[in-house]
């Protein structure tokens, strides 16, 4: 018989009451992985999606709330391109829309030049060209291999993005999950089906490869100087600054956070509750001769045993659910959770924080009793 | 040898008229075994636990075994290594087995977990229960119940060993197994002190004092 056993055994003894108090630590951890994960999942989505299309910076219009509310002109890719340390940059028009019946997809409309063509793979067809414009067709779009195989397309079959038809002309892979669910179309017949003639979301930019940090740090602010009006971002920066993505993270916290607290009221309350109920135990403890920190690390390992086991649960659950989320129809497969290993220390280490403070005070309250006066009688 | 010596007990509470201990002093020789007797509210029990340090006094000490313990932690040792305490309710842990219940008291004492399960059956088989080792509280007789309570404050084989009315709740049958199992423990070399209502009990005891309004009748 040892302190953690009989904790053990105090919990199990009242199964109800250990059952719900498991249940608000569980979701409340399950609650923070999942939203974090999903935050977490967004933000290595929108860094991947640029990043495995070869892009180092970005360049929007500057003020914009993000990248696809901003407006520039195309034609600043060449100036840009001529900046000393810059290997490469291409015009980038983005947008989220609907492909086909109800699929939400991400489009980008590259020129048929564009740098990010290098580090895409076309399995199957090509790039769209400018002929592919037709009388029957709007243009040529490649899709990603994943929303191809979502849409149920192949080479050559109509499909309706921009409310007008598309032809496939190539299905293409990518290491990013954003790419796989997204298209390419060209960004001529993009602006013509968007109304935004001359006008791209961003420039993107790719440095030389042999750039020292240093050199790399020089060239973007030799970019930020010479297109003042323009924000130049390097794309982790520009990801984190990503707005919605702020709100989103914020949300998360604060759904979290909520979630948590209500958890360390949960097992406070019950800890209080069990303690009251539980006075005369603690009592004869103290009277056989139990030393008072010995009672109180036996209410603080009912606590630790709760919210350990609460927390284990909890991680797993929250996975669940945020693999279930990316998966959901209204996402579909767009964004991929992110639950390492430091989102599952802190997860562990509030859990363990929930039980700890929950239980500390009433345990303290219970060890300083004066045990005659509950041991006289009954 | 002085057992126990209580000097100048002082004990008030806000709902009693009278002090429940009034500056009451009283020597427990080494081997006795003494009946503390009254009415209801005289003191007799709170006397018993001031004698364990489990109240806090006005004024007065306590010496046990030539040790006068000054704070909490001094008497929970003192508890825990040489002084055996027996309730009216038996109080025991309704989680645990009479096993378990009966090793609480060794846990910080007895470090080897064995041992400690050793010496509980041990202590289970001196008050007759140990083929009811297994069993939880509630599946036990009154009288059982509080021979498993004598068993818990036997575990770490106290000197003293203090009973506040151990037979107050059980039938004359039980009450009597007490009375007997307290005796052969007395008998054995154990300093027993036992407050009581029951003159049968008292009567069985080699010294029985009463105590009235917080003092010990007789004493000047």
């Amino acid at each position: 018989m040892t302190l953690t056993r009989i904790a053990a055994l105090n919990l199990t003894h009242r199964p109800w009451r250990t059952g719900l108090t498991l249940l608000g630590v569980v979701l409340a951890i399950a609650a923070y992985v999942a939203l974090l994960g999903l935050v977490k999942g967004i933000e290595g989505t929108l860094l991947e999606s640029f990043t495995s299309r070869g892009t180092d910076v970005v360049m929007t219009e500057a003020g914009a709330a993000d990248v696809l509310s901003s407006v520039v002109p195309v034609a600043l890719a060449r100036d840009v391109a001529e900046v000393e340390g810059v290997a490469a940059a291409a015009p980038e028009l983005g947008r989220m829309t609907t492909v086909g019946e109800n699929t939400t997809s991400f489009i980008i409309g590259w020129p048929p030049d564009a740098f990010g063509l290098g580090a895409i793979e076309i399995v199957e067809g090509r790039f769209p060209v400018p002929e592919d414009r037709t009388e029957d067709f709007s243009g040529g779009i490649a899709l990603g291999t994943r929303l191809a195989e979502r849409l149920n397309l192949g080479l050559g079959d109509r499909v309706n993005v921009f409310a007008t038809d598309f032809v496939v002309t190539g299905l293409y892979t990518s290491e990013g999950v954003m790419a796989l669910n997204g298209a390419l179309t060209l960004i001529s017949d993009m602006q013509a089906q968007t109304y935004r003639e001359g006008q791209a979301t961003s420039i993107v930019v790719q440095l030389a490869p042999d750039l020292s940090p240093a050199e790399r740090d020089a060239t973007i602010a030799r970019l930020a100087e010479r297109f003042p009006d323009l924000s130049v971002d390097p794309t982790e920066t520009l990801v984190q600054e990503y707005s919605n993505l702020r709100i989103a993270t914020i949300l998360a916290w604060v759904v979290s956070t909520v979630a948590v607290a209500s958890a360390a009221l949960a097992v406070l309350n019950t800890m209080a509750m069990a303690v009251n109920e539980r006075r005369g135990e603690i009592a004869i403890l103290g009277a056989i001769g139990w030393p008072r920190g010995r009672i109180v690390r036996l209410l603080m390992l009912e606590g630790a045993w709760l919210t350990v086991a609460g927390s284990a649960l909890g991680i797993v659950i929250g996975i669940a659910v945020a693999w279930a989320v990316a998966w959901s129809p209204q996402v579909e497969g767009f964004v991929e959770p992110v639950i390492d290993t430091p989102l599952i220390l802190r997860a562990i280490a509030i859990g363990l924080g929930i039980g700890l403070i929950g239980a500390l005070v009433p345990a303290v309250r219970a060890a300083s009793e004066d045990p005659a006066s509950i041991l006289r009688g009954k | 040898m002085i057992a126990i010596s209580a000097r100048g007990l002082t004990k008030s509470f806000p709902a009693m008229e009278h002090p429940a201990l009034d500056d009451l002093s009283l020597d427990v020789e080494a081997g006795e075994m003494l009946a503390i007797t009254g009415p209801s509210g005289s003191g007799k029990s709170t006397a018993l636990y001031a004698m364990a340090g489990l109240i806090g006094l006005e004024a007065g000490q306590v010496t046990v075994l030539g040790e006068t313990p000054k704070s909490r932690a001094d008497w929970a040792r003192l508890r825990a290594q040489k002084i055996g305490l027996v309730f009216q309710d038996d109080w025991l842990l309704p989680t645990l087995t009479a096993l378990q219940n009966v090793e609480t008291p060794m846990i910080g004492v007895v470090a080897s977990a064995r041992e400690r399960e050793d010496r509980a059956r041990v202590a289970l088989d001196q008050v007759g229960l140990g083929n009811h080792a297994a069993r939880h509280p509630a599946g036990l007789s009154g009288g059982e119940r509080q021979r498993v309570a004598i068993a818990r404050a036997l575990a770490n084989a106290p000197d003293v060993l203090l009973a506040d009315e151990p037979t107050g709740e059980l039938d004359v049958a039980n009450s009597a197994n007490v009375v007997s199992l307290l005796k052969s423990l007395n008998a054995a070399g154990t300093t027993v002190v036992i407050v009581t209502h029951d003159p049968g009990v008292a009567a069985q005891c080699s010294r029985a004092v009463r105590i009235v309004d917080g003092k010990l009748e007789g004493a000047a």
